[in-house]
């Protein structure tokens, strides 16, 4: 999991309003205008407290309450074109060999972030998106109601306790200076036939949309989930 | 002149602010059985979330190992040792070749094969795990990273004054310092659970005089590594190293062990019986890592004492085959030798065997041996390749009219 935060770190260091960098499969891919059923994997939310002394201080309260924000957020926007979310719970209810693959996807998440927004990126993945997971999440289709896809999400990043604002403030006086908090957000879609990631996003919090709020929450989703090929609208589309 | 003894006046007084700082206070009370952070805010309720991810992880992780008789073994052993948090603490036995255990905060305890390979009996796992019992009671996990913080926060203190002077960040003498005082409080930290733990070891009916053993052991161990770095890393002491110097703890607990008498229990039969189904495993781990001095001390300790000698004679055998030094291949050769003397060593052994009479030429021997390797393994996943291998020898001593 390590991996993921310092990945995702990197992002961070976007600023200002809320950004996002969009990937889409390049297989090609389709996605009918009504969908049965989505298992919603329990948003994975990792908030803390960054302090004057740079220590990341965890806050198992903004990360729960993060966590309920982000997912009733998304079955919010799911509710226009699903028929069922089903909600897993990352704790209880994915056993061993299930939990594997929630592992794999965060591996693959990981190796995006290096060769397609990061550093290292793939000469050979340069005009391709065609990551996938195999054809083994159909154990999860299969726990989980015959959902055709899946969804993860993964947020992370830190908030300035006040008194590094204040350091802050007496460095830029001094001349020099030291970076804010900052938050970010990764979703996935995963087809679960075949394990195709279907598109990928990653989202850098601007000042509205802070998800510890219900509202901040939604705000962020609404920019993540912008191009998200379960909630486009597509011509001729039924409500 | 004047304005570098200002400077001096000024830094001194930062330092002096930062240290009073870093005392801010960092002991935690013992912990009761069963608690749990109420308050969701506090940095308790940080770290224990972030304990409960990692134990979610080691929950389903694949290198997990479920035998319920090995768990239950530890599980009843933990607590012996320590019946008020028997429901607190959740032990996960993990297939991983070092020597160690973990314990977090939030009571999941890692129990790694290595150990229990090494473990000669009851009574020196039973230490390892009251030594983790220690850390977790007396909340060390969350006073270190009290301690840390305040630490940060004093060296943070030191690099503003710094950029105030416009030096920039002075604070390396700073920071050498409160890294080596954050260690010395590690230091404390595992000798206060060493003697936690033998207090435990005792009065759950163990041996006290097995917990200085099991350091012996692995100060023994490492001094046969085949790794310099190794054998040098156990006995250097420095501010900066996080353990008692290893020889230094061996000290303090025999020591101590002197003032306890009241248990006794070895219990060597009942540790070895429960992990004897593992042992071909965790040899042939252990031999991965490619520390073949290391391998073979623990082999030779097990051999000593007449544990499942056609297993670890057989082990021993590929520990030399593997090594490959000068003269290894005939050491090997005797160990085999002496492995297929025993019914239950692995079919896997006389195969060796007859690896090396090919090797020598002498095909007569190599044939008697695969021939007994298929009767032992007759569903071997290289049974077709042996086959192969005994037509080959037969058409050559055919050939040759012997």
């Amino acid at each position: 999991m390590k991996p993921i935060w310092l990945s995702l770190c990197v992002i961070l260091l976007i600023a200002g309003c809320t950004t996002t960098d969009v990937e889409r499969s390049t297989n090609a891919f389709s996605i009918p205008e009504k969908i049965d059923t989505v298992m919603l994997v329990q948003p994975d939310v990792d908030l803390s407290l960054l302090t004057a002394s740079g220590m990341n201080e965890p806050r198992a309260d903004w990360s729960a309450q993060a966590q309920l924000n982000l997912e009733s957020g998304l079955k919010d926007i799911l509710a226009d074109k699903t028929k069922k979310v089903i909600v897993v719970d990352l704790e209880s209810d994915l056993n061993a060999e299930d939990m594997q693959l929630v592992k794999l996807h965060n591996a693959v998440a990981s190796a995006i972030f290096q060769h397609k927004y990061g550093a290292m990126r793939l000469p050979t993945k340069k005009d391709k998106f065609d990551y996938t997971l195999g054809a083994g999440t159909q154990r999860l289709k299969q726990a989980y109601g015959g959902a055709d896809y899946a969804i993860f999400t993964i947020a992370t990043g830190n908030y300035s306790s006040a008194g590094r604002i204040l350091t802050q403030a007496a460095l830029i006086y001094f001349g020099s200076g030291m970076q804010l908090g900052s938050q970010a957000i990764m979703a996935s879609l995963v087809d679960l036939n075949s394990g195709d990631i279907l598109w990928f996003n990653v989202a850098s919090a601007g000042p509205a949309a802070d998800m510890r709020e219900a509202e901040g929450a939604k705000n962020l989703l609404t920019s993540l989930t912008k191009t998200l090929p379960l909630t486009e609208e597509t011509a001729g589309s039924e409500k | 002149m004047t304005i570098l003894s200002a400077f001096r006046k000024r830094s001194l007084f930062i330092c002096a602010a930062a240290l009073l700082t870093s005392c801010a206070a960092t002991d935690v009370a013992q912990r009761e059985p069963g608690s749990r952070p109420e308050n969701k805010s506090t940095d308790e309720a940080g770290i224990w979330r972030q304990m409960e991810k990692a134990e979610q992880r080691a929950r389903t992780s694949g290198e997990r190992i479920y035998d319920k008789k090995l768990n239950d073994y530890i599980h009843n052993i933990q607590c012996k040792i320590a019946p008020e948090y028997c429901d607190d603490i959740r032990i996960y036995v993990m297939q991983r070749p070092y020597s160690s255990a973990t314990m977090a905060p939030n009571g999941y305890m890692e129990v790694w094969s290595g150990l229990l390979l090494r473990s000669e009996n009851e009574a020196q796992l039973a230490f390892v795990l009251g030594h983790e019992t220690g850390h977790f009671e007396e909340n060390h996990s969350l006073e270190q990273w009290r301690t840390m913080r305040n630490t940060a926060n004093a060296l943070m203190i030191v690099s503003v004054a710094g950029a105030a002077a416009g030096v920039g960040l002075v604070g390396d003498l700073g920071y050498l310092v409160a890294i080596a005082s954050l260690f010395a409080f590690s230091r404390e930290k595992e000798e206060e659970a060493d003697l936690l733990g033998i207090i435990r070891l005792d009065r759950a009916g163990y041996a006290a005089s097995e917990a200085a053993k099991s350091w012996e052991n692995l100060i023994a161990e490492v001094e046969d590594s085949s790794f310099r770095s190794k054998k040098r890393k156990i006995a250097r002491a420095s501010i900066f190293s996080t353990h008692p110097v290893t020889k230094e703890r061996v000290r303090y607990l025999t020591e101590k062990a002197k003032t306890l008498s009241y248990g006794t229990k070895l219990g060597q039969d009942q540790h070895i019986a429960v992990i004897s189904p593992f042992l071909e495993n965790w040899f042939r781990e252990d031999l991965r890592l490619k520390d073949y001095g290391t391998s073979l001390h623990l082999l030779t300790r097990y051999e000593k004492a007449g544990i499942r000698p056609g297993l670890v004679y057989y082990m021993t055998g590929e520990a030399y085959r593997l090594r490959r030094e000068d003269g290894d291949n005939e050491l090997a050769i005797g160990a085999y030798q002496k492995a297929t003397k025993y019914a239950d060593t692995p079919a896997a052994a006389h195969r060796a065997l007859a690896d090396f009479h090919v090797k020598k030429g002498e095909d007569a021997a190599a044939l008697k041996s695969y021939r007994v390797y298929l009767d032992k393994a007759p569903a071997a996943p290289d049974k077709e390749l042996i086959v192969h291998r005994i037509q080959t020898l037969q058409r050559k001593l055919a050939g040759t009219g012997s």
